[in-house]
């Protein structure tokens, strides 16, 4: 189940974004609004919602959280990008300290420093 | 020397899959999912399997590789991110689990499977001695 944050999660949120890999979430974000969404079985379905939301397309990124490790990473096939990222990692360092940012603050309890 | 460096070497094929098959190259993707096949089936212990890969995605994976690929646009993409979703699970666990034993990770090791974030710098002018 898809999960949209604007605060900081519950463990009821998580276990809602777990649904589809116990141990793992999805994490898709709009990195300039602040807007992220977690869980779903892929980063577009989750995208999705986001554009739902008024999100614009070239600011929503994806990643995961490990709920075993508690480390976060920042692949997904929608970070694939022509012109500005070439890779399913998030290449920009602005894009990704936002990213880092937003991850922390909703989702304290479940990252590990 | 690092130890389990073939989770690694699973996690890096998985990842090299993904990269061929988002530029089209099937015939190479199916190679480096054989070649994950063949590290999971000759080295990877019940317990580590257990612990790193965990019941649920053993079973995605057990599905995954023998998957014929998807020929329509939106499901290969699912199915890429798929493999995407298992090599991000089993790089960072066994890094992690590497990291509990060994303390941090060597820079090789780090960077084996993740790309270094390019760096934004202008080329440093010619030097005397390297102009020609």
């Amino acid at each position: 189940m898809i999960v949209i944050l604007d605060r900081v999660a519950t463990d009821e949120d998580v276990q809602k974004a777990s649904e589809e890999y116990k141990t793992y979430i999805k994490v898709t974000m709009d990195v300039e609004k602040g807007i992220v969404a977690i869980g779903g079985e892929y980063h577009y379905d989750a995208e999705q919602e986001l554009l739902k939301l008024g999100c614009k397309q070239e600011d929503i990124w994806g990643g995961g959280l490990d709920l075993l490790t508690k480390k976060i990473d920042t692949n997904a096939i929608i970070n694939i990008r022509p012109q500005r990222n070439y890779s399913t990692e998030i290449c920009d360092e602005y894009v990704r300290q936002k990213y880092f940012t937003l991850i922390k603050k909703y989702l304290p309890a479940h990252i590990s420093e | 020397m690092l130890r389990n460096n073939y989770y690694l070497h699973f996690a890096t094929d998985l990842r090299r899959a993904v990269f061929c098959l988002t530029n089209n190259n099937e015939d190479g993707a199916r190679t480096f999912l054989l070649h994950a096949k063949h590290i999971y089936d000759t080295q990877f212990s019940d317990e580590e399997r257990q612990h790193i890969i965990t019941e649920e995605f053993e079973k995605k994976w057990l599905s995954l590789y023998k998957r014929e690929f998807p020929t329509n646009a939106e499901s290969k993409e699912k199915f890429t991110e798929e493999i995407l979703t298992l090599s991000s699970i089993v790089f960072y666990r066994i890094t992690a689990r590497l990291q509990a034993m060994d303390g941090p990770l060597s820079a090789d090791a780090a960077t084996l499977t993740t790309p270094p974030v390019p760096a934004k710098e202008t080329p440093a002018p010619l030097t005397a001695k390297m102009k020609i």
